[in-house]
């Protein structure tokens, strides 16, 4: 009987790089400053939500353009968790992936009438709706109306020898692994085929038997829990929430740092989220006016330089894995 | 239990009764009844728009019968949801090859033996012992038919780079992956070359011998319909006009017809 193995050399360029980006995601924080480890900090919340949207995306072949509402959603189920019920901030995470998840599967049932550009159009909705959401005065006692919501700076626990900064910048790290293996398992298995099976030819899926509602509505959910855990994470790390800085712009800037990161290609999420923290500050560094415009610069170069994002170029360069996790 | 042994036996494995399908006021099938047995390779032979697609889409579900009845080995197939059609054994191939193009053959393949193996999202996600197993035994069923099927060289190839005969190859592959008891083939022949078809005939009655399960082959390609079926149905404008041995349906004066008429529209 043959036996089917994946392109070993591919693999091991891929657990090499791996190795590598831990030995040096462990080191960065004592290299730098207290600030740039918070950016690295924001970088790893960001990938971690584009990491969901690329399991809804790239896997499932399902647009969103309302991410940053689970987002949102996350953070202030954090922030309320902390300041209203007083809930230690390690549970808030879980906490935010329980309701993101939930609201996410609902949010995907009548989804599953949308295709493409109309199911992007109805996520952009959510994300436009959301701040006014926040803002409403029924809720306010609890999400503190316009005001947001201000938390207290976790310290190391266990006494352990480092600074808040890098406290939390651990503390997301392993976070953003867990959540790693987690989609990497996930894209590997029966369930990550089902997906990518209806992407590919949703008809043919179903006549394998793969159940079309019950798979896109569970992607749905478990890539809102991923941007959920983001928002918690951002909401303890940024110690605030405030409604304005979950505008659509979040939801723009996730989708962007997918197509730039590469749809489709997991460790892509990185460079997305880095992506969104730093192309900003560069774009202001040049010229504080036009940054805006210098952005969309950036932006356009970069599609331009990498069609496919960094997960093609490098799959051009032979350094990623090929056409099945790819569109 | 002899008496239960015995009902099932009696029982068809497919049973089509009076099946009607009608699309805005064109009436792509009217009246279909047949049945079919365990074992049995029927053909399925009609001009272009007679009807055969849309029968294998209602057995699929993709389409709903505007009336009539099906039932496969007893069970009421139309009040199946389509994902579960498989799971009462019904496979099935498409006339413009519905791969997933961007995959290796070996992933189609395996996308076949979805429904074969149980399996859970968070087993799958946390890639417990359950979700290991499973893996295995898909890997297994696909190494098995890529061996059977001589698809080794490929295995790791993109199906949509691939020949038209190979791919066809990989989605009856795909289709034996989801262990069907009845098979449905919608034109496999086609854009095959003579030699290719030969040896698909070959191929398929193969595959009824070793593992006793039952085909429905629509095709154009008469040489191979009448090789290889134990029995053949006509269809001509969604209706039956003919059923029976290949030889007798051959020389049937309302086939011949229907074909010439065929050719003549
Ligand atoms: N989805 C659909 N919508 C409208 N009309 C359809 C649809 N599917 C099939 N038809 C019509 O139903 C009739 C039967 O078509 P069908 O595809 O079943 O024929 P066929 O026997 O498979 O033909 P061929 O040999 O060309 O594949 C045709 O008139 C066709 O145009
Ligand atoms: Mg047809």
């Amino acid at each position: 009987m043959s036996t089917v193995t994946q392109s070993k050399g591919g693999e091991r360029i891929a657990a090499y790089g791996g190795a590598t980006a831990i030995a040096l995601a462990l080191a960065l924080p004592f290299a730098v400053s207290g600030f740039v480890t918070f950016q690295l900090t924001q970088v790893m919340i960001f990938a971690i939500a584009i990491l969901g949207l690329n399991l809804l995306t790239g896997i499932s072949g399902q647009f969103s353009l309302g991410h940053g509402a689970f987002f949102a959603l996350g953070a202030y189920a954090a922030a309320i968790a902390i300041d209203s019920f007083g809930l230690h901030y390690g549970l808030t995470l879980p906490l935010a992936a329980l309701i993101c998840f939930l609201v996410g599967f609902l949010f995907g049932l009548p989804a599953l009438r949308l295709e493409g550009i109309y199911l992007a159009l109805a996520t952009f909705a959510l994300a436009i709706a959301t701040p006014p959401l926040l803002k409403f005065s029924l809720v306010e006692a609890w999400t503190g109306g316009v005001q947001g919501v201000f938390l207290a700076k976790p310290a190391p626990p266990f006494g352990l020898p480092l600074s808040d900064d890098q406290w939390l910048y651990f503390l997301t790290l392993a976070v953003g692994l867990a959540l790693y293996w987690v989609a990497r398992n996930l894209l590997e298995s029966r369930t990550g085929r089902a997906l990518i099976a209806i992407r590919e030819h949703p008809i043919a899926a179903g006549a394998m038997g793969v159940d079309l509602p019950a798979y896109k509505t569970l992607i749905f959910g478990i890539s809102a829990a991923y941007a959920g855990v983001a928002g918690a994470l951002s909401a303890i790390v940024v110690q605030f929430v405030a409604p304005d800085s979950f505008a659509f712009w979040l939801s723009i800037a996730l989708f962007v740092g997918l197509v730039v990161g590469g749809v489709g290609w997991l460790p892509g999420a990185l460079v997305g989220g880095a992506f969104i923290v730093f192309a900003p500050n560069i774009a202001e560094g040049v010229s504080k006016g036009l940054s805006g415009a210098l952005y969309g610069v950036i932006l356009i170069v970069l599609i331009y330089l990498m069609p496919a994002g960094a997960g093609g170029l490098l799959r051009q360069l032979g350094l990623a894995r090929g056409p099945r996790s790819s569109r | 239990m002899v008496a239960a042994t015995d009902k099932r036996e009696a029982t068809p494995l497919l049973s089509v009764d009076d099946v009607a399908v009608t699309f805005g006021g064109i009436s792509a099938l009217n009246g279909l009844s047949f049945e079919m047995q365990r074992g049995e390779i029927l053909g399925l032979i009609g001009p272009n728009g007679s009807g055969k697609t849309t029968l294998f889409n209602c057995l699929s579900r993709f389409y709903m019968p505007s009336s009539g009845r099906i039932h496969i080995s007893g069970r009421d197939l139309l009040s199946l949801r389509i994902s579960d059609v498989v799971r009462c054994r019904v496979g099935r191939t498409f006339q413009n090859v519905a791969a997933f193009a961007g995959l290796s053959v070996f992933d189609n393949i395996r996308i076949g033996g979805h429904a074969r193996v149980g399996g859970h999202a968070i087993a799958d996600a946390l890639r417990l012992p359950r979700s290991r197993r499973a893996e295995q035994a898909i890997n297994e069923v696909a190494e098995a038919l890529i061996d059977e099927l001589a698809l080794g060289d490929v295995a790791l190839t993109p199906v949509g780079a691939l020949p038209l005969a190979r791919q066809r190859r990989v989605e009856l592959a795909r289709a034996l992956a989801t262990d069907p008891q009845l098979l449905l083939l919608d034109e496999p022949a086609g854009g095959l070359n003579h030699e290719e078809a030969v040896e698909l005939g070959a191929l398929i009655k193969t595959i009824r011998d070793t593992r006793g399960i039952s085909l429905l082959l629509a095709e154009h390609h008469m040489g191979l319909v009448m090789s290889i079926s134990d029995r053949v149905i006509v269809l001509s404008f969604g209706r039956k006009i003919a059923d029976g041995p290949p030889a007798a349906v051959q020389n049937d004066a309302r086939v011949i017809e229907a074909y010439l008429d065929g050719r003549a529209a």
